[in-house]
């Protein structure tokens, strides 16, 4: 009875706090003028126990999505590509311009500004899929 | 003895002239520039060396195109969706907060002629502002500018053959309107301080 209630419990605390989870929020993606990659945006936060590497994502709006980052080094733009965003247990992390980005190659479709597009990340055992608004600059 | 002392003096002379030769490179070689908040303005405007490019209605764009007015010139090219739409975002929102007498043409140099053509060029930046201007031109002229603007630019191979990237130099790149190069501008760009520098600079130059 007893070990039943706990596990009610447990049951309970599970429910109301979806927090254990891998959520993304703020999706978003840059309109573009002309065909080509385009670059996608977003805040990751672990609300699991363990430390996450993202290193893989996916959407039918694209041919193929790389994660890559844009660094400077001795006065050089250079795209970096095959990155991995580490975003630790309790933590969060963020894609977004002039540093990691996801890269959206081959759009499936005309994507202009207002309309959105769902891409799901994959972070070790764990995915995440988000929809990312399209905004115009 | 005296041999002794001969040498220990050779020695002395000949390390004082390595230290003078040191000053001396320096002097010449470190760019005595006046620091701006977001970059350097040369000490004497540079000028560029004849060329040529194509515009981005297809039409020749050489000095005399630049001639008459300020330009900011920005290397990049239009498969790069992060950083070069980030920087035009940019250089929209500090043109906006400029007088236009002190707002220079924002000239986008295309170092990837391959794909960049002349129309998607004019697509790609006037994508955010009308008044952005794309050029670019094929090789050995695009090397031959690159050079005299001092900047640098690499083909990079990516998964498949048309999804290669360019490094470029990260540099904005300031010409008067007698198309010299007066200032360089380097990242990370901030509006407000890129803003103070070009109404400094152009505003005492104008």
């Amino acid at each position: 009875m007893r070990t039943a209630a706990v596990v009610l419990a447990l049951l309970l605390a599970a429910c109301s706090r979806p927090a254990g989870t891998l959520q993304a929020s703020e999706g978003w993606i840059r309109a573009s003028a002309v065909d080509g990659p385009m670059a996608g945006y977003l805040s990751l936060h672990n609300g699991t126990a363990s430390d996450l590497r993202c290193d893989g994502a996916s959407g039918a709006d694209f041919g193929a999505i790389e994660i890559h980052r844009t660094s400077v080094e001795n006065g050089m733009s250079r795209m970096l590509r095959d990155q991995v965003v580490a975003v630790r247990a309790g933590g969060s992390a963020r894609l977004e311009p002039g540093s990691y980005h996801l890269m959206l190659f081959r759009p499936q479709r005309t994507l202009p500004a207002g309309s959105s597009s769902r891409i799901t990340l994959s972070c070790g055992a764990l995915s995440v899929a988000a929809d990312f608004i399209v905004k115009a600059q | 003895m005296a041999k002794a002392h001969n040498s220990i003096l050779y020695g002395f002379i000949g390390a004082i002239a390595a230290v003078l030769g040191i000053v001396v490179a320096l002097q010449f070689s470190t760019p005595r520039g006046t620091e701006l908040q977001s970059g350097t303005q040369l000490p004497q405007p540079r000028a560029l060396p004849a060329f040529e490019l194509v515009d981005q209605d297809a039409q020749p764009f050489g000095a005399p195109q630049l001639a008459g007015r300020w330009t900011l010139l920005f290397p990049g090219f239009t498969y790069c969706p992060d950083v070069c739409p980030t920087t035009l975002a940019l250089l929209k929102q500090v043109n906006a907060g400029l007088d236009e007498s002190l707002r220079p043409r924002v000239v986008f140099l295309s170092v990837d002629p391959e794909r960049d053509t002349p129309a998607r060029l004019k697509s790609y930046v006037s994508h955010f502002d009308p008044g952005f201007f794309g050029v670019t031109a094929p090789e050995p002229q695009l090397s031959a500018i690159a050079r005299g603007l001092g900047i640098a630019y690499a083909k990079v191979p990516g998964s498949s053959p048309d999804s290669y990237q360019m490094d470029h130099s990260a540099s904005l790149i300031l010409l008067d309107p007698q198309a010299r190069i007066v200032a360089y501008f380097s990242p990370p760009f901030d509006p407000a301080k890129l803003s103070a520098d070009l109404k400094a600079v152009i505003g005492n130059g104008a």
